[in-house]
């Protein structure tokens, strides 16, 4: 029975050697491959190594989740195989695999998604995410955005948008400041800055940037870009072609068209995150560290079961 | 602003170097010429914290001055730890920190105000809670190369006080690395939304965890077993501290 049980300490032991190996190197090696997420979406590596073993794509991969999970189910049963005999450490392997539940489940459930907002716009939330229940939903107004800077620099100190929530609450959304709309929160992402005009279509007025598509009477339009020979804009209206010239009225597919340049304006990017398990995961977090402390404080590592 | 107090701090801790090869030295002149080192060392730390208007964490320049500030206060504080006979070894990193600070390139020197992201209170737990770790993963490394030299010369088969100060390192350097690495998760949660985001550093740091967590899982752990692993782990630090810095980029490319 003896040599059965330090049989199998010595199989899980292995076993948690190879896969933590395994890991070890697949993540320091997949540091040197541009992933994925940073390339176009048709990328594929001309590497057959690099497409074999997704370092292209390692973090986003079922190898990669596999890894971590194998190694989760190693420590449950580590504890209860009886691998570890120290209380403190039991505790601290198992805290480790339940952390590392949590993080598969958050990563699998959480909702993130980018909400552009002009200044002086305003979106509902659920324009952005599928099948929102009305009572989690809001407006959201960027009334502005501001860049203050360090004293005597031009060095940014902070990003802040001014927002107003539902048409009431005025916040401020900074970076290292989150603010919590609902079951959602926000964080500052980061910010554009773009030229707005403004686009009479028989007598009808549009706000647009360039490249913006809005409907008119069911047709697409675009303002494509500027010509500075000529000084007129390009714009599309459904498959036709016209330039009409700055701020004088214009002729355009049977309609009128006039475009006045309102000047630059701010959008801010935020990043919205319905978040999963975090709270658990700060929790098992804590009292992990916690754990290792007191696993270290009472044995020292050559009294590992 | 700083540099005079540096150079003068660097030309104490070689004094307090030189004085490690005299056996006649006492203990308490060592203990003086270290002490007026660290206080030369603070000053020039506290000076560049004022002219930059932030602790001295956010790039190389300043992090060498603080892993070779904490590395000198283990000589003075909790120094039961340290066998005497290695003091000068701890005293040579600390130079060649400080000197490689000194000879850095001026515009790695200029003081930078402090970007948006890392301007939380969470930059004073995450980033000395790493370099804590830094410190004793580098004395431990100390006692690894020391472990091997002399198992070399000598081929004695154990120097158990040797092993249980590498342990104790080695606990010390895992245990503040994982601090680092949870208050990095809260911190990168509160600023970006995201506690991990695979970014380079984030996965090196974790990288160095697993390799250290080998030490702790060694089915027959030999100190030379030990003492291999433990150069592994610094040289895997020196890359997440250095060569992702340089090499890669992310989201911690100001680091």
């Amino acid at each position: 029975m003896r040599k059965n049980r330090t049989r199998l300490n010595l199989i899980v032991l292995r076993i948690f050697q190879f896969v933590a190996l395994v890991l070890i190197l697949l993540l320091a090696a997949s540091t040197f491959f541009l992933q994925q997420s940073e390339v176009p979406s048709d990328y594929s590596s001309p590497n057959l190594i690099v497409r074999w073993l997704s370092l292209d794509r390692f973090y986003d991969s079922g190898l990669n989740s596999i890894l971590w999970l194998f190694l989760m189910v190693l420590l449950v049963l580590a504890v209860v195989f009886n691998v570890i005999r120290s209380t403190a450490q039991k505790a601290l392997h198992l805290l480790l695999a339940l952390i590392f539940g949590v993080v598969f489940i958050n990563k699998n459930l959480e909702v993130r998604f980018f909400m552009p907002i002009a200044e002086g716009k305003e979106v509902l939330l659920s324009s952005f995410i599928d099948r929102l229940p009305e009572k989690e939903d809001a407006t959201i107004r960027l009334e502005r955005f501001e860049i203050p800077t360090h004293a005597g620099t031009s060095s940014p100190k902070n990003y802040i948008s001014h927002l107003v929530i539902n048409q009431i609450d005025s916040v401020d959304l900074a970076v290292n400041r989150p603010v919590v709309v609902g079951k959602f929160r926000l964080y500052q992402n980061s910010y554009d800055r773009v030229f707005f005009f403004r686009v009479m279509i028989d007598d009808k007025p549009f706000e647009t940037a360039f490249g913006d598509v809005f409907n008119v009477d069911g047709t697409p339009v675009s303002v494509i870009a500027f010509d500075d020979h000529t000084e007129k804009f390009i714009m599309s209206i459904g498959d036709d072609e016209f330039r009409p010239p700055l701020d004088q009225p214009f002729p355009a597919g049977g309609k009128t068209v006039r475009i006045t340049p309102l000047g630059i304006r701010f959008i801010s990017v935020i990043e919205v995150v319905q978040p999963v398990g975090v709270k658990w995961l700060t929790a098992l977090g804590l009292l992990y560290i916690f754990s290792l402390i007191m696993a270290f404080w009472k044995r020292p590592a050559e009294e590992r079961g | 602003m700083e540099t005079p107090f540096l150079i003068l701090s660097l030309f104490v801790y070689l004094a307090a170097m030189a004085l490690c090869f005299f056996k006649k030295s006492s203990e308490k002149i060592f203990l003086y010429v270290t002490t007026i080192a660290i206080i030369l060392h603070l000053l020039a730390l506290i000076i560049r914290s004022v002219a930059a208007q932030h602790p001295p964490f956010t790039n190389l320049y300043e992090t060498f001055l603080l892993l070779s500030f904490l590395l000198a206060l283990r000589l003075v504080f909790w120094k039961r730890q340290l066998p005497k006979n290695l003091r000068w070894l701890v005293l040579v990193v600390i130079c060649l920190f400080l000197l490689s600070a000194l000879v850095m390139p001026t515009s790695y020197k200029m003081p930078k105000p402090l970007m948006p992201a890392l301007n939380s209170l969470w930059m004073y737990i995450h980033v000395p809670a790493y370099f804590f770790g830094y410190m004793a993963l580098i004395l431990g490394f100390i006692y690894a190369v020391t472990l091997l030299v002399r198992r070399r010369a000598t081929s004695e088969r154990s120097d158990s006080s040797l092993v249980s100060c590498m342990d104790t390192e080695i606990k010390i350097a895992f245990l503040f690395l994982n601090i680092g690495m949870a208050t990095g998760g809260i911190w990168a949660y509160m600023s970006w939304g995201n506690y991990w985001a695979w970014d380079p550093k984030e996965v090196w740091a974790l990288v160095n965890i697993l390799v250290m967590a080998f030490y702790f899982h060694l089915k027959k752990p030999t100190d030379t077993k030990k003492a291999v692993l433990v150069i592994l782990a610094l040289l895997s630090v020196i890359f997440t501290y250095l060569g992702v810095t340089f090499i890669l980029s992310g989201l911690h490319s100001y680091a």
